[in-house]
């Protein structure tokens, strides 16, 4: 009995690995690729705001709380109207993704933790 | 340490505390399988299935519910997989291994002709071409059946024998 009982660890201590390793994995692989997604869009929609010099409809700020208090909802308007909004949408998810990956991560920290303890242990003990 | 303490734990990645569980109940499925199938090797598989299955599928199972029935469960689950497996390959007779290897029932009627005669026409007809030397595929081709009907026929023919020989 004490035989099939080790069976039953092992294979399941061997399905254990494996999948923290391919979670591990894949989550890195995912979180990777949509922060430099983030990144590129980034960089390609501040070029396209240059560009079209959008970002000057912004300089209002500087002025006094009055002129900025008259002129923000049209102002912020009108620039959210030059903002490419697919741009942006694939801007948000692609971070949404990242933190999100981040988020599951952290809230999973110490489960992750114990079962690589665990793994590491049982994998010295049979040794 | 109660079963919902030791679940939670390992809800919480302490897997090492699943051993505890195997220990716990590990003898009485045994026992439990072995009167059912009576075969050691076979009992230690399905008992491997058995945890396995329980332990992929933890982080759905409440804790509030008690183990025991829930491990049983699965037990009758494995059991019923592993007898339709069975079924699949329930031979003849010793002799008799493999689907495709269906002479060796037909030596077996050219020697008892009644057991041939009391098997249906079309069990008969199926069995005939299986002397013949027709594969199932050819079989289901001529007898415009699909393969796994040819199959079916042979397996019944095969239980028909059986209980014949016991006879």
């Amino acid at each position: 009995m004490k035989n099939v009982e080790n069976k039953i660890l092992k294979k399941i201590y061997f399905w254990e690995a494996r999948k923290i390793t391919v979670d591990f994995f894949l989550k890195i692989i995912v979180f990777l690729s949509s922060f430099l997604f983030f990144l590129i869009l980034g960089e390609i929609l501040f070029e396209i705001l240059k560009e079209q010099r959008s970002f000057e409809l912004l300089n209002f700020f500087q002025e006094d709380f009055e002129v900025v208090k008259k002129y923000f909802f049209d102002n912020v308007f009108i620039f959210w109207l030059e903002v490419p909004k697919f741009l942006l949408l694939s801007l948000f998810l692609s971070l949404g993704i990242s933190s999100a990956v981040i988020l599951v991560v952290i809230k999973n920290f110490k489960i992750y933790k114990n079962k690589i303890k665990n793994l590491y242990q049982w994998f010295l003990k049979q040794k | 340490m109660t079963d919902k303490e030791v679940i939670l734990k390992i809800k919480s990645g302490e897997i090492n505390y699943f051993e505890f569980l195997i220990k716990k109940y590990s003898r009485l499925l045994y026992q439990y399988l072995f009167l059912k199938i009576k075969n050691k090797d076979d009992c230690e598989d399905l008992l491997q299935e058995i945890f396995f299955s329980f332990y992929k599928n933890l982080s759905h199972f409440d804790e509030s519910q008690p183990v025991k029935p829930y491990l049983f469960k699965i037990a009758i689950n494995q059991l019923k997989m592993f007898y339709r497996k069975r079924k699949d390959f329930l031979p003849l007779n010793k002799d008799i291994a493999d689907e495709e290897g269906d002479f060796a029932i037909l030596s077996l009627f050219e020697e008892e002709e009644k057991i041939f005669e009391k098997l249906n026409k079309k069990e008969q007809k199926v069995f005939q071409l299986l002397k013949n030397g027709y594969k199932i595929k050819e079989i289901a081709k001529k007898l415009k059946i699909k393969e796994n009907t040819v199959k079916s026929i042979i397996r019944r023919g095969r239980m028909k024998l059986k209980v014949k020989n016991k006879k």
